[in-house]
Order: structure tokens, then C-alpha cells, then sequence
């Protein structure tokens, strides 16, 4: 997977402008006017200062092969497409309101359709994205073949001996956070207040609902202790994101419809999401299902029930947290929490909340750590300078503990601190909420009631 | 690719290792333009691009460049407004984003050296925990560089009461064009010789390429204080704005924007600013707390008795930033509105402003172009916003018509070609509005004497036909026509 | 005025004194064609300045180009005649509460063009910089018989290069200043002036150095040697209000006996303390510049305190621009090998000062010396500029840097 997307410059032959379906949008491309303002925001501008590698230079590339001066198989505009974390910095701060992340998604649509891969590359991303991702079952047994091999002392042998070194692994294997013990499985695990004034259906995730179970179930009680009921409704899938980075844009729609459909059959309530990039997908659903006659209206109609958990916790007056978090903690803004669902006031507010917490601001706290998705397994060497930049501003800080609310970057910034020689632990805002109001020790898993006078109920 | 070009990029490569140069076609595409409005400014792709890293990589490049013949074009984060970093002939462009290391910052000097692609407003974010900011502020300070805003000598709102950038750089180490290092100025005052830091600073790369800038620090003022007033329609506006000069009091900033701007920021920023207002005035104010605090309320008095339906006084960065929230989104909120603008930029004496207002309205309606202005009202200079659909046809036409016609009409005001975003290639037509062949011989006289081949980003500045050598021949007329060797 | 002002003991032959800029620059051209040395003249304040002319055949006046061509208060510009005296602009803008802040040598009778020309300022370049920072437009005469613009009558503006800035300080060798459009402030509506007297220099850097880290902006900022006492010396403006609040403050700071004088007795101090600047010196004294970065002052003027002791001169007014990093020193000198004493003085301090400049000397002691005290790395480019503007070097021959 490691070299999956390294690109091979010898031209694979040509092509004029875009053809079939998901084309970059040209009325969207040509809002762009090349102002500049987005460089300084993007993180592969940041560390190469090259045009092509800016939002700028790559809405110019791909306006380039709409005109007709660029081949779309030319290899510098393959590299461009997926150099780009698709982080949507730019986005955030463009004048224009330029869409980027629709265009680059669009862009890597074509080139899917039209690229010719070598074959074993063609396979592996199926088999990664398609297989894996693409069905919860399948990729429950992977992460919990994951969670055997660190638990089973063959880890440490395995760092102890180096052995993966020689497969450019050891940084993957570095990443990987503890296993959560048990899985959170739909439809198995709810948490409801004694007079609930309101229901909340939980977005379970791959990542979140298996390697960080335990912090979903944080998302829950903190939830509840809110006064909302919560439950995580069966049926649901991975949320594609990583498939419409990738470009795999078929594959995306198909997961889109079961997700839709799964909460559909769990009307009322709004959706809570952990991970900042499911949410982002998840509320673009309506763009994504647009041109499909069945589905746009539920798309739509689905992508308005999505929230960041801390947007919906920082929605109403938040119950005070009484339990006092002595600690001193940065926050680092995920990407697709900031960029794409501009939510930055949020959790910084959460945090606020929490008595004896002192958030201290690190530098470039909203540019993108380096881990985009799956963007630190295929582009190695970006993503760990990115990385390090984040883990040296993290050090300037006091902090001993980074908070953030995404998978991606909670894996990618333990490896970067640790590789950078920090102690500082990475927790979920949820997470640290939830100590602030007693934790799971509030929330028993079996029985037993909480101050609150509610009860966590186990089918 | 030619020979010719291959030993040009080998030797390139060698200078600056193979990831510090690009040729290949689609590399150079994203190097054709630069923040200016196509159609005002024509795209061009240089032979090559080249990211030094040092200065004596930047040295090596020029000459090479002169041992090639060809042109050579510096470029900082290319947010310029008037086709400054576009190579229009062609030839090397080097990019200067590489070399964005802050290498000093000396409090008790009150200096920063800088190499020139540093970021503007992150050195102010580096200076400010030390007690002091970098005062020249352009709109794009998120991501120009220092390198561009000597090159342009960038102003910005708090230039009313800081100075435009040539005020704040003390000294510059400099590439020439025959290749040679060269520092001028310095840290200390009173060096001897001309003041040639003060001529290449706004020269628009066309006399070097600055590889290490000195520049000035300010002290960050005790308080600050922002004013939203907002009154019925632009002329009280103005009228405000020359009862507060006339009081004695220099605001840091005085910034003006007009009603159809309100009607764009408000709704997407909630900055606060009456929506049914014809204009509203954002003053800042800073310095001595107990100046700043007299000067505030002197500022309240004169804007109600000049018509202002109300005023907002911020004293708490908070409120003021979200005051300056609605100024600094102006461009955005414009942006989401219509599919393309035009950001021009003039200037006229500040008491010439209610009259060039007008004049931008009936253009406007001559031309059936909406345009907003948001201005620096405080040194009379205008930013006319033309908003258009270049997909209507003939709507690029109109647009550079009407903004002819706002150019006439500054100059007639007594005003410039351009206050903050030079004259590049978008402006050098216009040149002659405003100078004559005399004095447009003087500047060629600057730019023959740093860069006597011109190879330093031609097409700039000078109206066509009048380069070099013309100039030299031209001199040589006027001479001879006031001596009356010969009678013309 | 008809006899031709003697310029470092040479007189020119004639004295002309053009009525308009056109008429000034025919002249320069007609000087031009026959092979004439010209040295442009204003209040003749600062003569003394530069190396000995190669030759002077003529002296060129512009006091007949005198006026306000364009004064608008409400825009804060100003355009005048270079002949203007600085004293007559002042007297009109403060008519109109406005003012020029600037506190350049030169009495009365220095002209707007002159002290454009020279780039001379006194202490206020600390607060409110120089005629530099003002300038925005500006017109000039070269011996191509041409009179050339630049800039304009709006204080922001990048059309066409900045040749404002490059006239400035370049002692009409380039071309001859007819008008110039500034920049002009609000005059404060106070000031005060803080004197402190101490025993020794030290101590009037100390205190200098307390103010300047203090929350007061001073405007000028000295510590000096005058009359033979030392003392720190602080001005002041703002609202009355306020100057009366940060002069309580800085005489805490000075921690002396501190005399404050406020409103026109401050004003006249200051006049007082720059006329010790005056761009001449009497026929046994030398006037000296020498400049540092700002941190370095205190190390600068106590090294030439000891430079000045040891040539065994007599230093009769130091005056220090704490946070410019200038200090200015008049000293008498032993007549007898006074040339050789002022090269070796000024060779001494050279390590330690990053320009020194011989401002006024008898011409007799300048002869062996470069008063610039050396060639600037960008000769070529200056040399390059000059035959551009005027290649026959008609004007001020070799009295500038690098004897352009």
C-alpha cells in the first residue's frame, strides 16, 4: 500500500479534458482567481513553497486540462492531484469561496476512470479501499487481528527486532494506538438520561467504533449527560470519505445509500459524528448523491441531521462538569473539522468549560498534522515532515496532553510525538468532557446509576 | 527541447540540485500568472523556474541568466495586483518562497532581518510577544511576502499613520543584474552614496532581487481603540473624514466602505454594521491610552456632528477585531456575490474623495457595472470594486473600459495611477497620464543604471516603447531641443 | 546677494539666481555646454557639507524659486519652491495648526531644497524621522535642460520609481531640486521638554536608557555634553493633558535634578541645542558624525569621548540621539597638524562606528581626507546614476560620496 500512489513519471499515454461522469465543476474551477490568499494555509505549499504544490497551482493545473493545455494523464498533474491532503484550508480561507474539495475529489474521479494503473496497484487500492473499508465485517476482523498482535507480546518482539523496518512499516505499526478491548457494535450499547429531552443517533465509524470504541462511548455519556438519548443505529457503514479522496467516487455513492437508509429507519434525532472527516462526508452526502433522481432528496435530508459531537454538545447550554481536569492541553484543529465543517469555536468552547483545564494555543494550530485520511500511509515522507512541524509546536507549548476530535490525526500525531521525543498524551475532546463529568465510573457499564439518576441501558 | 534549453536546465540543476528547478511544461503553467485580473494582465510562462534557497544561489541564477541572455523575473507568494511576478518575455523566474527564515529580530535596535519570502504578517506574529509589529499591513498580509512588499512598496490601512514600506526598511542585501552581492542602507543611519535602499524599494523587480531585507520595527501601542460609525450616505462619510484630519488627529486607520459593500459583508460576517446605512467609517485609534482615549471621543463628537446615525466604540481586541472583521471579509463577501470582480486601486488628494466618488458612481452607471468601494478614505485612496460574469460576453471589455475611465478621472482629481499595487504590466499604458517623456527618462535613467542590459523583468512599468535605448535617444532630443543644436 | 559665496575656500566666478525652474534648468544646460562646474546654492546653511569641489565656476541660487505652489490643510500636503525657507513653510503650516516635524541645523534661513539636498535632521529623526519619510513628490532641473517629476501631491503612491528618495541626500549631484511636495502633520497641541543635569555621561545614558524603555514616546531623545555639563534631555508632545502626565513620569525616570520647560520654552530649548549642529565650524574646530546601530550608541560615544581626549582635542558640545544611533561631536583642535590629528580621529573610531562624517572642518584640514569617510560598496551604481543625470559633471564635482 506503502507505494501504491508513487507516481511513475513515464507519460501512460494521453488524454484531452475530462470526459464522463464527476467532472470537476467549470463554473466552480474559473471562481478561482488566483489571488494567493489560500497558500499560506496549505500545508504542501507550506513545506515545498512551490506553486503546483498550492491550492492555487492545482485549480490552475486542473483548469488546465479543462482548456485543453494540459494532458490529464500528464504525470505532474497525477502527482498534484494526490500530493493535496484535500485538508480544504484553502477553502476555509478563499476569498471566492472557491469549493476546492468537490474539484480535487472530481479531479481524482478522472483519473480513476482514465488512468491507466498497473494492475497489482489497481488491486491493492480495491482490496484496501473497496475490500476493507467498503465492509464493516471485513474490517472488523482486520483491526481485531490488529488488537491480538499487541496484545500477544508479538508487538514488542516485533519493535524489539526491527523487523519491519525493511518494509517501511515501522512507522505504520508505530501509529497504531492500544486496541480497544471491546468493539462498539450497533445496535449493541445505548446511554439514556432518566428523562431524556431529546434523541441523538451516534455515528459509529471503522476507526472510531473499533480501535476507538471506548471513545465513542465517552461521546455517548457525555451526551447523555447532556440529556440526549443515544443509541447507534444497525445497518450503518463506513462513511467513504476515503473513497471520494481517493476518487473512487462509485464505491463512495454505494456506501452513502446504506448509510442513508440505515438512519432513515432511526428518524428523529440528530446524527453525532466523532471523527471530523466521516462528519464532513457524511454532510456532503447531498453534493455527492446530487445527480442521482432517487436519492438527492434523502441525501439531503440526511447530511441536515449531521453533527460534530462537539457541535451538537456546544448547540445548547452545556451541563456544568464538575470534576476538576488538572492539565495543561493544546488543541489541534482537524482539518475536516475546521476546514470543511468551519467548526473551531466549539471545542475550544467544551474546553473552556472544564474546570481546572488550561488550554494553551501551539502555533499553526489548524494546519493539517500530516495525516489526511490515509494520506500518511501513501505519501510517507510529506506527511512526517508535516508531522514533525506539528510535534515541534506542540513542544513549544506546556501542554502534556493534545486534543483533537478525528482518528486520523489522533494516530498520526501520537506517532509524530513520539518519533519527536514528547510525553504529551492525544485524547478526544469527548474524552476529556467525559472525565470532567466522572467518567465511565459515572456510567457503569452494568447497572448501577449515576449521580445524574440515569442509567446506561445494555440490551 | 533544444540544446540549448537542456544546458540551460542542467546548469540550473547544478546550481540549485534537481528539486529546485522546473521546466517541464505543466510545472511552468502555475507559473503564468499572478494575483492580477486576467484579461488586465496577460499570463506568460517563463524557460524556467528556480527556488533558491541561498543568496548565493540567487547570484549564480542571475548570472547564468546573463550568460544565456535571458530575462529574469522575481517572485515572492505572486498575490501582486499589477503583473509584477509574471515573466512577459519569458526567461528564469525565480521564486523567492524558499527563503523565508526570520534570522534576527533585535528588540533594542527595533530591527527584524528577514529574507524576503517571509510571510508579512507572520513576522508581525513573531515580533508582537517581543513588544513590537511590522507596520506595513497590505490586504494579502496573510500571504505576501516582505520580498514583495519591497518590491511594490506595499501600503495598507494603518499606512495613514505608520507610512507605506519604504518608511520601515533601513537596508537590503541585494542581487544585482550583473550578478554581484550588494547590501545598501544599513542598521545605522547617515550611510554615504544615494539612497539606493530608497530606490529599489517600490521598483517592482526590475533593479534586483532582494535577498535579505533590514527592516524597522514599531513599538505595539499601548491601546488601541476601533470606531464603527455609520452614517446615512458617503459624502457625510467623507465630510467626517476631513473634520477629523482637520482636528489634528491621525487615526492608525480610517477606512471607509460604501453601502452596496455593507449589503455584502454584513450578512455573511455579522460584523454588525448597519445594513441600511449609505456608509460606514472604521476608525482606529492608538498610541498613549491617555491620547487614545481623548482622541476617541473627540473622533464620536465629530463623526455625530457630521451626520452619523451611530457610533460603536471597541476597546477589547475581541469587539474590534469583529469590527474589522467586516473590512477585512470585504473581498470575500464581494467574491461570494458575483462570479468575477475587479479590484482597482487610485488615488486622489483626500479632499478630492466625495467628487471621485461621484465620478466612480457615474461610471458605474455608464459602463452598467455594479462597483463598491471600500477605501483607505484616511489617504485618499480608492479601492473601486467592479463586479462582473466574465461569461457574459463583452463583460472583460467593459470592465477594463470602466476602469480607464476611473483612472482618467483620478488624474484629473489630481490623484496617481495606483496607491498600494504598482503599475506592472496592467498600468504601463497609463503611465503617460501622469508623466512625460522627461521625466519617464529620469526613471529609465534608474533602470539603466542598475541593470544596464535589461534583463530584469522587462515589460514592466514602462510604457510600451519607451526601453532603453529609446530613452537614451530621447534624452539626447530634449537635449538637443533646449540647447537648439537642431530644431525639431 | 550678488557676491558668490565662497564654497571650502573656492569663490565661484559668478553667482545666478534663476527666476523660474525652466530658467534654471537652461541655465544648467547653457553651464553644461560650456564646460561649467556649477554648485546649487539655497540658505547656504550647510556650505561646509561634502569634500572640496573639484571646481566651482558657478554658483547656482534657487532662493528667486520661492512660494507655496499648493497647500491644501485639510489634505496634509504640501507642495513648495525648494528655494522656501524652512522657517516661512513652518510659520504658514502652524497658521493652519500644521506642522513639519522636523528640527534640522540651519536657522532660519535653510531652504527646503537644501535640506532636502542634504539629508541633514536633528534630534527629532527619533520620533518623527526625516524629510525622507515626507517627501512625496518632487521636481528637479538636470543639465539635460529638462526639469523632471516624480511622486505626486497624494501621500501613497507607486507610480513609476521612487526618485523622490533618491534625490534626497544626494547634494545636488543628480540635478538641481526647483519644488517639492511633503507631507505634513498636525502640530501637537503640547509639548515639554524634560532636562536632566548629571555629573557624567554614564549617568546620562542611564537615564536615557530608563526613558526609552519606558511607555513614553519621546520625540527626541539625547544625552549630551554642552556648555561643559552633561545632562539627558527629553521632548515630549501630545495632548496638554497628557504631556503633563508622562513629564511627571519621565523626571521619575531621570532620577536628577530635572529642569521642565514646557510649550514655546521647550520649543526654543530644542533651537538652542541644534544650533550646536550648525553645518560650519569655526577656524580651530571640527564638526563630526558618527552613526551605529541604535544598541551600540552608549559603546560609540564613549569611544570617541576617549578618541577625542586622546588626539588631545577639546570636545566643546557631544551630543548623543539615544535610539538613533548618531552621535555628533564639535571639537577644537590644535591649528598646528590639525589635519593629521582630525584623519587619525576619525581612522580610530572608524572600527567602531559603521560611517563617520566629517560635516564641517576648515577647508585646509578636509584636503587629505574623504569627509565620507570612504567609498560605498555600490560606487558603480552610484557612478552609473550620476552620468546618467549628468554626465559631464557640471554639478558639485567630487564633493559627494565616493567624490562623485
Amino acid at each position: 500500500m506503502a507505494v501504491a500512489y508513487e507516481t511513475d513519471l513515464a507519460k501512460l499515454g494521453t488524454l484531452t479534458g475530462y470526459s464522463g461522469p464527476d467532472q470537476p465543476d467549470d463554473d466552480l474551477l474559473r471562481a478561482c482567481v488566483h489571488c494567493g490568499m489560500c497558500l499560506p494555509s496549505c500545508p504542501t505549499y507550506r513545506l515545498t513553497g512551490q506553486e503546483m504544490s498550492s491550492p492555487r497551482g492545482r485549480l490552475w493545473l486542473m483548469r488546465g486540462v479543462a482548456d485543453g493545455r494540459l494532458d490529464l494523464l500528464d504525470p505532474i498533474f497525477d502527482e498534484q492531484m494526490y500530493q493535496c491532503l484535500n485538508c480544504r484550508a484553502c477553502e476555509a480561507v478563499c476569498p471566492s469561496g472557491v469549493h476546492y474539495g468537490p474539484l480535487v475529489e472530481a479531479a481524482r474521479s478522472q483519473l480513476e476512470r482514465h488512468r491507466p494503473r498497473p494492475v497489482w496497484q489497481r488491486v491493492l487500492r480495491r482490496v484496501a479501499l473497496g475490500g476493507v473499508f467498503g465492509d464493516q465485517r471485513v474490517f472488523r476482523a482486520v483491526v481485531g487481528g490488529l488488537r491480538l498482535y499487541q496484545r500477544s507480546g508479538l508487538a514488542a518482539l516485533v519493535r524489539r527486532t526491527g523487523v519491519l523496518k525493511p518494509l517501511k512499516l515501522a512507522e505504520t505499526e508505530r501509529m497504531m494506538p492500544p486496541v480497544a478491548a471491546r468493539f462498539l457494535r450497533p445496535g449493541a450499547e445505548r446511554w439514556t438520561p432518566s428523562s431524556p429531552a431529546r434523541a441523538v443517533r451516534l455515528f459509529n465509524g471503522c476507526v472510531m467504533g473499533t480501535v476507538f470504541a471506548d471513545t465513542n462511548r465517552a461521546a455517548g455519556r457525555v451526551l447523555a449527560h447532556n440529556g440526549a438519548a443515544v443509541d447507534v443505529p444497525v445497518g450503518q457503514q463506513c462513511c467513504g470519505a476515503l473513497h471520494v479522496h481517493a476518487g473512487m467516487m462509485d464505491e463512495a455513492r454505494a456506501l452513502a445509500k446504506t448509510n442513508i437508509a440505515a438512519f432513515e429507519a432511526a428518524p428523529d434525532g440528530e446524527i453525532a459524528v466523532t471523527a471530523a472527516g466521516c462528519g464532513a462526508a457524511l454532510k456532503e452526502y447531498g453534493f455527492l448523491l446530487k445527480d442521482d433522481p432517487a436519492w438527492a432528496e434523502r441525501a439531503r435530508a440526511f447530511a441536515d441531521r449531521v453533527r460534530d459531537v462537539t457541535e451538537l454538545l456546544a448547540d445548547r447550554p452545556l451541563a456544568v462538569p464538575t470534576q476538576a481536569v488538572d492539565r495543561i492541553v493544546t488543541y489541534q484543529e482537524p482539518c475536516h473539522l475546521a476546514h470543511a465543517q468551519r467548526i473551531t469555536a466549539q471545542p475550544r468552547a467544551i474546553l473552556d468549560a472544564i474546570p481546572g483545564l488550561t488550554l494553551v494555543e501551539m502555533r499553526e494550530s489548524s494546519l493539517c498534522c500530516g495525516s489526511a485520511g490515509i494520506y500518511n500511509l501513501i505519501r510517507r515522507e510529506m506527511a512526517e515532515e508535516l508531522g514533525d512541524r506539528k510535534a515541534r509546536h506542540v513542544l513549544e507549548t506546556p501542554a502534556t496532553a493534545v486534543v483533537t476530535a478525528n482518528p486520523g490525526c489522533a494516530m498520526q500525531l501520537r506517532a509524530s510525538l513520539a518519533r519527536n521525543g514528547s510525553a504529551a498524551s492525544v485524547v478526544h475532546v469527548v474524552e476529556v468532557l467525559d472525565e470532567a463529568y466522572g467518567g465511565s465510573a459515572a456510567w457503569p457499564p452494568e447497572g448501577g446509576r449515576e449521580p445524574g439518576g440515569s442509567r446506561p441501558q445494555r440490551p | 527541447m533544444s540544446r540549448a534549453h537542456d544546458h540551460l536546465i542542467e546548469r540550473l540543476e547544478r546550481i540549485l540540485g534537481p528539486g529546485g528547478v522546473f521546466h517541464r511544461p505543466a510545472d511552468l503553467l502555475v507559473y503564468e500568472y499572478d494575483g492580477s485580473v486576467e484579461g488586465a494582465v496577460d499570463t506568460a510562462a517563463p524557460v524556467a523556474v528556480a527556488l533558491p534557497t541561498t543568496t548565493e544561489q540567487v547570484a549564480a541564477i542571475v548570472r547564468l541568466a546573463n550568460e544565456f541572455d535571458l530575462p529574469v523575473t522575481p517572485r515572492g507568494a505572486g498575490t501582486g495586483l499589477s503583473g509584477g511576478a509574471v515573466a512577459q518575455r519569458g526567461g528564469i523566474v525565480v521564486a523567492l518562497t524558499r527563503m523565508d527564515r526570520i534570522l534576527e529580530i533585535d528588540p533594542e535596535d527595533r530591527t527584524a532581518l528577514v529574507e524576503p519570502g517571509v510571510i508579512n504578517l507572520e513576522l508581525s506574529e513573531a515580533t508582537i510577544p517581543g513588544g513590537h509589529f511590522f507596520a506595513p499591513d497590505p490586504s494579502s498580509q496573510k500571504a505576501c511576502t516582505v520580498g514583495g512588499n519591497v518590491a511594490e512598496n506595499s501600503g495598507g490601512p494603518h499606512c495613514l499613520k505608520y507610512g507605506v514600506t519604504t518608511n520601515h526598511v533601513l537596508g537590503l542585501e541585494v542581487v544585482l543584474p550583473d550578478g554581484r552581492v550588494v547590501w545598501t542602507g544599513g542598521r545605522a543611519g547617515h550611510a554615504p552614496g544615494y539612497d539606493l535602499t530608497g530606490a529599489l524599494v517600490g521598483s517592482e523587480g526590475m533593479l534586483g532581487i532582494v535577498t535579505k531585507a533590514l527592516v524597522r520595527l514599531t513599538p505595539n501601542p499601548e491601546a488601541t481603540l476601533v470606531e464603527l460609525a455609520a452614517f446615512p450616505d458617503v459624502e457625510s462619510a467623507s465630510l467626517a473624514v476631513s473634520r477629523i484630519i482637520a482636528a489634528g488627529i491621525v487615526p492608525a486607520a480610517l477606512e471607509l466602505m460604501d453601502n452596496l459593500t455593507i449589503q455584502a459583508v454584513e450578512p455573511a460576517y455579522h460584523a454588525g454594521y448597519p445594513m441600511d446605512a449609505g456608509a460606514v467609517l472604521l476608525a482606529e485609534l492608538d498610541g498613549i491610552a491617555e491620547d487614545v482615549r481623548a482622541e476617541g471621543e473627540d473622533v464620536a463628537v465629530l463623526c455625530r456632528e457630521t451626520g452619523a446615525t451611530s457610533v460603536r466604540v471597541a476597546s477589547e481586541k475581541p469587539e474590534r477585531d469583529l469590527l474589522w472583521k467586516g473590512r477585512k471579509m470585504a473581498l470575500a463577501a464581494m467574491g461570494r456575490l458575483t462570479p468575477n470582480y475587479y479590484l482597482h486601486d487610485t488615488v486622489v488628494p483626500r479632499t478630492k474623495l466625495p467628487a471621485a466618488l461621484r465620478r466612480v458612481a457615474e461610471v458605474a452607471t455608464e459602463y452598467d457595472l455594479p462597483i463598491a468601494n471600500v477605501l483607505h478614505a484616511g489617504d485618499g485612496n480608492l479601492h473601486p470594486l467592479i463586479l462582473f460574469d466574465r461569461r457574459q460576453p463583452g463583460a472583460v471589455e467593459r470592465v477594463l473600459h470602466a476602469s480607464h475611465e476611473l483612472l482618467h478621472s483620478c488624474v484629473e482629481l489630481g490623484g496617481a495611477l495606483s496607491g498600494e499595487h504598482g503599475i506592472g504590466t496592467e498600468k504601463r499604458a497609463a503611465l503617460t497620464l501622469v508623466f512625460s517623456a522627461d521625466d519617464l527618462a529620469a526613471m529609465a535613467g534608474i533602470k539603466n543604471s542598475f541593470d544596464p542590459k535589461s534583463c530584469f523583468n522587462p515589460e514592466k512599468l514602462f510604457p510600451a516603447g519607451y526601453r532603453c535605448g529609446e530613452v537614451r535617444a530621447l534624452r539626447a532630443q530634449a537635449l538637443a531641443q533646449k540647447l537648439g543644436i537642431y530644431a525639431m | 546677494m550678488n557676491t558668490p559665496p565662497t564654497i571650502d575656500g573656492l569663490t565661484p566666478s559668478a553667482l545666478v539666481t534663476p527666476l523660474s525652474a525652466a530658467e534654471l534648468a537652461d541655465t544648467l544646460a547653457q553651464a553644461a555646454a560650456d564646460g561649467l562646474k556649477v554648485a546649487p546654492i539655497g540658505g547656504g546653511t550647510a556650505l561646509a557639507l561634502g569634500n572640496p569641489p573639484e571646481r566651482v565656476d558657478l554658483a547656482l541660487s534657487t532662493l528667486a524659486l520661492n512660494g507655496v505652489l499648493d497647500y491644501e490643510p485639510s489634505d496634509l500636503v504640501l507642495s513648495v519652491a525648494a528655494g522656501a525657507r524652512f522657517a516661512d513653510v513652518q510659520a504658514l503650516l502652524a497658521g493652519h495648526g500644521q506642522t513639519l516635524p522636523l528640527d534640522p541645523p540651519g536657522d532660519a534661513a535653510a531652504t527646503i531644497g537644501g535640506l532636502i539636498a542634504t539629508a541633514l535632521a536633528g534630534p527629532r529623526r527619533l520620533g518623527s524621522g526625516t524629510l525622507r519619510d515626507l517627501l512625496i513628490g518632487i521636481a528637479v532641473a538636470h543639465p539635460a535642460g529638462i526639469v523632471t517629476k516624480s511622486g505626486g501631491m497624494v501621500v501613497k503612491n507607486v507610480t513609476g520609481f521612487d526618485l523622490p528618495r533618491l534625490y534626497h541626500g544626494s547634494l545636488g549631484t543628480l540635478g538641481v531640486i526647483v519644488s517639492a511636495n511633503l507631507k505634513v502633520l498636525p502640530r501637537a497641541r503640547a509639548e515639554a521638554t524634560l532636562i536632566a543635569r548629571v555629573v557624567a555621561l554614564d549617568d546620562a545614558l542611564a537615564a536615557a536608557d530608563r526613558v526609552r524603555a519606558s511607555r513614553l514616546r519621546p520625540v527626541a531623545l539625547e544625552a549630551a555634553l554642552v556648555d561643559g555639563a552633561w545632562f539627558a534631555a527629553v521632548r515630549l508632545e501630545g495632548r496638554p493633558a497628557t504631556v503633563a502626565t508622562l513629564a511627571a513620569e519621565a523626571a521619575g525616570l531621570l532620577e536628577s535634578d530635572t529642569e521642565t520647560l514646557h510649550g514655546t520654552d521647550s520649543a526654543a530649548w530644542w533651537r538652542r541645542y541644534v544650533a550646536h549642529q550648525a553645518v560650519h565650524a569655526a577656524p580651530d574646530e571640527a564638526l563630526l558624525r558618527f552613526a551605529v546601530r541604535p544598541r551600540a550608541t552608549a559603546d560609540l560615544v564613549r569611544a570617541v569621548l576617549r578618541a577625542v581626549d586622546g588626539s588631545g582635542a577639546i570636545p566643546r558640545a557631544v551630543m548623543a540621539s539615544v535610539g538613533v544611533g548618531t552621535v555628533i561631536v564639535r571639537a577644537a583642535l590644535d591649528p598646528e597638524g590639525a589635519a593629521a590629528t582630525l584623519s587619525s580621529l576619525t581612522a580610530t573610531i572608524s572600527p567602531i562606528a559603521d560611517h563617520v562624517t566629517v560635516i564641517a572642518a576648515p577647508p585646509a584640514w578636509k584636503r587629505g581626507l574623504d569627509v565620507w569617510g570612504g567609498a560605498p560598496q555600490t560606487l558603480d551604481v552610484m557612478r552609473a546614476l550620476k552620468s546618467h543625470f549628468d554626465p559631464e559633471r557640471v554639478l558639485n564635482p567630487g564633493r559627494f560620496a565616493g567624490r562623485i
